[in-house]
């Protein structure tokens, strides 16, 4: 028996688990033997076969759960392809298992078969930001009657916050309504492109995850506070960006529908 | 450091959810799997908050890879204590394998090699673990589908090795030695029997899946009845110990996921009878 460290056997697992091909297929398989030990009714390529389809499948599940709009577009079969390409390129490196599909949308802007659907990488950033802002930090909604304790002359320096689980998300293409059309027909939907970006803010309100259209004008001044703009900057952005005299009065209805939609938290 | 005997609980899964908040279900206490909690807010630690303010809660990683060579990952191990403040479990318990190596992550529990190697490397981890925890974890023996040609030992001597010079405690998985002796061909009463009495805080049990030429342990089936058999000689063994049902995929109702509970119950009651009358009853093993 030829001794191995376990750190060289580990790597060799890693290998044969992970390559895309079944391990039975992989030419170089037969190097098993030298570690793996054949059972009753296994070989060492069979063992070790059983934890590379669990790799594969247990990853598959959980990236159709994270993408289900990309895997109802594009169907089982394409969708089984799209992970093993994915997992050749961005194998998981996160402890969770939550953060397998983070590159997935990146991975599909690159990806050579974009033919039946280029609005797929933005499906697939839609879905990852509705599950960022599901699970995103907690906090304490901000009220009028907390607003109501700043002082006048402390406004022009009030730097607002927003919760942590807001996603600004922009496309040429109608990607919300392409998700909910989706989901509740279970059926493929094509979608043109827009000449214009359409916004759209996902949110978590209370304890559901929910998305709204926005006007670019919004859009832009959310995109100000995330930066930690203060109240002053976004108004002076604001009046930059349309007529000035209108820029307050238009703050102010911004800052009305925040406090309402629960998007202002505590600072 | 003393554990509570918590009595019969099971895993909590999201799909529970909404039945549990709804009904308060009668059941002893919840496990729950530490990774799925790790996260910034919102409806997972919502309910786990709600849960944890009614029942007794444990909770069990899948993702410490104690047997990686890989560095420890102190991001999470970090993240895991933060957990435990909050979650304030009767203890915490993790699996004896490795799930990765050059950051590689293949969220699945690998076997180790059962040698000299491997238990120093492993018992030095666990101390880093237990002392970075300020706690001792507890390490469940997972189900395996391979073996290595340079083990030297036993499973159930690797892991006896690793309790006794590490210090941690054992959470001893019934279906898992059971789909592991079919796998490997091994006597699963020799690897009961040879466990410590003193180390044993937890019991898992589940259900498997036959794949005809190997059992796959796949947590979405009742009990087989040659596990309960198996709980029942651990039972004599090591007493009273906190029993645990785990069910993972083709999750059914919460009533009927207590029904099965209730069979692990009865073993119980029948095996305490038994042993307060002095009778004792065989325990069937066929590989």
């Amino acid at each position: 028996m030829q001794t191995q460290s376990l750190h060289k056997i580990q790597g060799k697992l890693v290998q044969f688990i992970t390559a895309p091909e079944s391990v039975l297929k992989n030419p170089q398989s037969r190097k098993l033997h030298a570690f793996i030990k054949p059972s009753q009714t296994l070989t060492p390529e069979e063992r070790v076969d059983i934890y590379a389809n669990m790799y594969f499948f247990r990853l598959l599940e959980g990236l159709k759960k994270d993408f289900p709009g990309i895997h109802l577009f594009v169907g089982n079969d394409a969708f089984h392809n799209l992970v093993t390409d994915y997992l050749i390129t961005h194998p998981p490196t996160h402890f969770s298992i939550r953060y397998a599909g983070q590159s997935f949308p990146e991975f599909l802007k690159k990806h050579r078969n974009k033919k039946n659907g280029p609005f797929l990488p933005d499906l697939a950033l839609f879905e990852w930001d509705l599950a960022e802002s599901f699970d995103a930090p907690d906090g304490t909604v901000l009220t009028k009657k907390d607003l109501s304790r700043l002082k006048p002359k402390q406004w022009a320096g009030f730097i607002p916050s927003l919760t942590p689980s807001l996603q600004l998300f922009s496309s040429f293409y109608d990607i919300a309504f392409l998700h909910k059309t989706l989901l509740n027909t279970k059926k493929t939907s094509f979608i043109k492109k827009e000449k214009e970006r359409i916004f759209t803010r996902i949110w978590r309100k209370k304890l559901k995850v929910v998305y709204h259209p926005i006007d670019k004008l919004e859009y832009g001044l959310l995109k100000q506070i995330q930066k930690g703009k203060s109240f002053a900057t976004l108004c002076e952005w604001l009046a930059g960006q349309t007529d000035p005299h209108k820029a307050v009065p238009l703050m102010a209805g911004f800052m009305q529908t925040w406090l309402k939609q629960g998007l202002l938290y505590v600072f | 450091m003393t554990f509570p005997f918590l009595g019969f609980g099971v895993g909590l899964r999201t799909e529970h959810y909404p039945y549990i908040l709804k009904n308060w279900p009668q059941v002893d206490w919840f496990e729950v799997i530490s990774e799925n909690y790790m996260v910034g807010g919102g409806r997972p630690l919502y309910t786990l908050d709600k849960i944890r303010s009614r029942y007794p809660m444990v909770m069990h990683g899948v993702s410490l890879s104690i047997g990686s060579t890989d560095p420890l990952n102190f991001d999470y191990l970090t993240q895991l204590k933060k957990l435990i403040t909050r979650v304030k479990p009767a203890w915490i318990s993790d699996h004896l394998c490795w799930t990765g190596v050059g950051g590689h992550n293949l969220h699945d529990l690998l076997p180790l090699p059962y040698n000299e190697e491997t238990l120093k490397h492993v018992i030095s981890r666990i101390k880093q673990v237990q002392n970075f925890l300020e706690r001792p974890i507890a390490l469940e023996n997972a189900s395996s589908y391979m073996e290595f040609c340079s083990s030297s030992m036993t499973e159930w001597e690797f892991l006896k090795t690793i309790s006794d010079e590490s210090d941690c405690l054992i959470l001893l998985d019934i279906n898992n030695i059971y789909v592991s002796a079919v796998n490997h061909g091994f006597n699963p009463i020799h690897y009961i029997d040879a466990i410590p009495q003193d180390k044993v805080i937890q019991f898992h049990l589940a259900g498997h899946t036959d794949k005809g030429r190997y059992l796959l342990d796949t947590h979405d089936h009742p009990m087989k009845e040659e596990v309960l058999e198996l709980y029942a000689h651990a039972l004599k063994r090591f007493g009273t110990v906190s029993t645990l049902l785990e069910w993972d995929d083709k999750i059914p109702s919460f009533p009927k996921l207590m029904n099965e509970l209730n069979r692990a119950k009865n073993i119980y009651a029948d095996t305490i009878l038994a042993q307060n009358s002095g009778e004792t009853s065989p325990v069937h093993y066929s590989p």
